[in-house]
């Protein structure tokens, strides 16, 4: 069974550290959970090498969109199975495929993504996953009715805003209503296959959650799941893909914390759309956020089988750090980031100090004013000879193992106060003087 | 004394099991009766507790609980003309240990399983799907006093057939 396991769980007030076990798999916490979405670099692949030439102790687990998995996840996992099955035939103990050696120590964790059927990226991913199978033609038949509506309304984009959202919500209700269960439970069933055998932990094909309505039928699918995968032997998470808008909803809010400490679930995932507590100053938003923060610590202090994660992290990373078990950031560094083609070619810079994508330029001369100091930061660093000087596709390759590297760094040195009782100290050593220095308030100890 | 519903078992309502795709109410409704059943193996429950526990339809049980008893998982004990009480074929002792077949989509786990009954060597042979959903197909059971004699017979026959092809 993919049983989640925590083994040990050390508590510095309302910060924790834990080692936990999942699908036979030891990670420590916090651990930096890559998501890998890019065929160009193949971030799968990139991944795996940076896992063989570096230590990277806190980077044992990596997230996928199911939509992005047909073309950078399925076919390498196939590969090896046809390949296993092939050479058992001949040979009693054939030599494992150094790629298969890697997945076996690395968690992996599905995002379905839901959220795009209502966001206007990645739905030709999301269509083209949905052809895998006929449980799926209902996500065809929504996409085919957005796209016609769209280009009905390509004059009027701001009235297309309103008819995404009704026909979103729209999509939901009539899979909730009571004709349709069959065409719902087949296609939750049909994602949790995919999950099942691709995954070693299934999480819930829930929808975006934007309204009370909306929590409910996430909820139930999300229990649904958890059923399904009980009668596999599989552990399903139980899984909120939520808009940052929830976190002025007072009652929303309310009703999701009320069910957090409920659930009975092992794993919790969460994950926020369009949430940047440091750029938005809200602070309902940041004492709401802070509140969910406080909600899981406790869960944690009472429930010591119980670990969290946050997909997506974002700008709020570093004050989740202390609190997840495992957090989520894209390999591209900001969430959503696509536009390396405007900089030459080169994007996006991790910055450890400000703790923030900065231009390739403005690295390039951090790098130049004090490369030692710039080597120090973290094992990838180290190997920088000279930042300007790195071609475009090594360029773009490096910040991704640099970035993970970081967060990698943070992790460690986390773990490290928190056994010492200083978590606190270090947090707020990391915000300070930082980009995510606004983000202080948010500090619980 | 009130049947024992293990924390590990998600009862969901049986009106939606019902939709579920036939490959997955199949498989819930016999883990969740495998587990109760394995819970309460002391007392033993009727087809009235579970459809309580559970709220199935009762010709549901009723027929997996026949397939259960057919295949040998489960025992039916007869108290009076009517009542019938189910029980699992005891508590399998340790991890199971696995035998792969030639073919990819089927395996056989070996348990060892201790019952008022004796001891017993339980063979389960068990065929996974390409999406890897995991089906018992078949169980044979043999007692520790009946090992040997079976070895023997089996070896002497898997001889004398392979010999004749």
């Amino acid at each position: 069974m993919n049983s989640l396991v925590v083994k040990e769980r050390i508590l510095d007030r309302n910060y924790s550290t834990s080692e936990l076990v999942l699908n036979g798999k030891p990670i420590q916490g916090t651990n930096i959970s890559a998501l890998l979405r890019s065929t160009r670099p193949d971030e799968v692949d990139l991944l795996y090498k940076t896992k063989a030439k570096y230590t990277l102790d806190h980077v044992e687990s990596f997230v996928v969109r199911l939509f992005d998995a047909p073309k950078i996840y399925f076919p390498k996992i196939d590969k090896i199975n046809n390949r296993k099955d092939s050479l058992e035939k001949f040979i009693d103990k054939p030599i494992r495929d150094p790629f298969e050696i890697f997945l076996k120590s690395m968690v992996s964790l599905p995002d379905v993504g839901f959220e795009f059927l209502f966001y206007d990226r990645n739905r030709e991913k999301i269509h083209d996953f949905a052809t895998l199978h006929d449980e799926l033609n209902p996500i065809i038949d929504y996409l085919d009715l957005l796209e016609k509506n769209k280009e009905n309304l390509k004059e009027s984009p701001k009235k297309f805003v309103h008819v995404n959202k009704l026909l979103h919500d729209a999509f939901w209700q009539d899979l909730f209503a009571r004709q349709e269960a069959k065409k719902r439970e087949a296609m939750i069933g049909r994602i949790l296959d995919y999950e099942r055998k691709y995954f070693d932990y299934d999480s819930p094909p829930a929808n975006f959650v934007d309204s009370n309505e909306m929590f409910e039928y996430a909820i139930q699918i999300n229990e649904t799941s958890q059923a399904i995968a009980y009668s596999n032997e599989r552990e399903c998470a139980t899984s909120f893909t939520l808009h940052s808008s929830i976190l002025l909803d007072d009652d929303l809010m309310g009703k999701l914390l009320e069910y957090l400490q409920k659930d009975k679930t092992k794993l919790t995932i969460l994950k926020f759309k369009e949430l940047d507590l440091r750029a938005k100053v809200d602070y309902t938003m940041r004492d709401n956020f802070k509140s969910l923060l406080s909600t899981i610590s406790e869960i944690k202090s009472a429930k010591k089988n119980k670990a969290f994660m946050l997909l997506e992290a974002g700008n709020q990373y570093a004050v989740c750090l202390p609190v997840f078990d495992l957090v989520s950031r894209s390999l591209t560094m900001i969430d959503g980031d696509v536009g390396f083609g405007r900089n030459g070619g080169r994007g996006q810079f991790w910055d450890t100090t400000k703790n923030y994508p900065r231009r390739a330029k403005e690295m390039e001369q951090v790098f130049d004013n004090d490369p030692e100091g710039f080597r120090q930061t973290n094992e990838v660093g180290s190997g920088i000879f000279d930042l300007k000087k790195l071609k475009n596709s090594i360029y773009n390759k490096v910040r991704r193992q640099y970035f993970l590297a970081s967060l990698n760094q943070q992790a460690i040195e986390m773990k490290k106060h928190t056994l010492d009782g200083t978590s606190e100290i270090y947090l707020n050593q990391i915000l300070r003087n930082s980009e995510l220095a606004p983000l202080r308030d948010l500090i619980l100890n | 004394m009130s049947p024992k519903i293990p924390d590990e078992v998600k009862l969901v309502s049986s009106e939606t099991v019902k939709s579920w795709r036939v490959e997955d109410r199949e498989k819930y409704i016999d883990k969740v009766i495998i587990d109760i059943l394995t819970a309460n193996s002391d007392q033993g429950l009727t087809i009235d507790d579970l459809l309580t526990i559970t709220g199935f339809d009762r010709r549901t049980i009723s027929s997996h609980l026949t397939k259960f008893v057919a295949r040998g998982e489960v025992f039916k004990e007869l108290r009076g003309k009517r009542l019938a009480i189910y029980r699992t074929n005891g508590q399998p002792v340790g991890k199971p240990e696995f035998v792969k077949g030639d073919l990819k989509d089927h395996y056989f786990r070996l348990y060892r399983l201790e019952n008022d009954d004796g001891n017993f060597v339980y063979i389960q042979e068990r065929e996974v799907d390409s999406f890897k959903r995991d089906n018992v197909k078949g169980v044979i059971k043999i007692r520790d006093e009946e090992m040997q004699e079976f070895i023997k017979k089996l070896h002497a026959f898997a001889v004398r057939v392979t010999k004749n092809e």
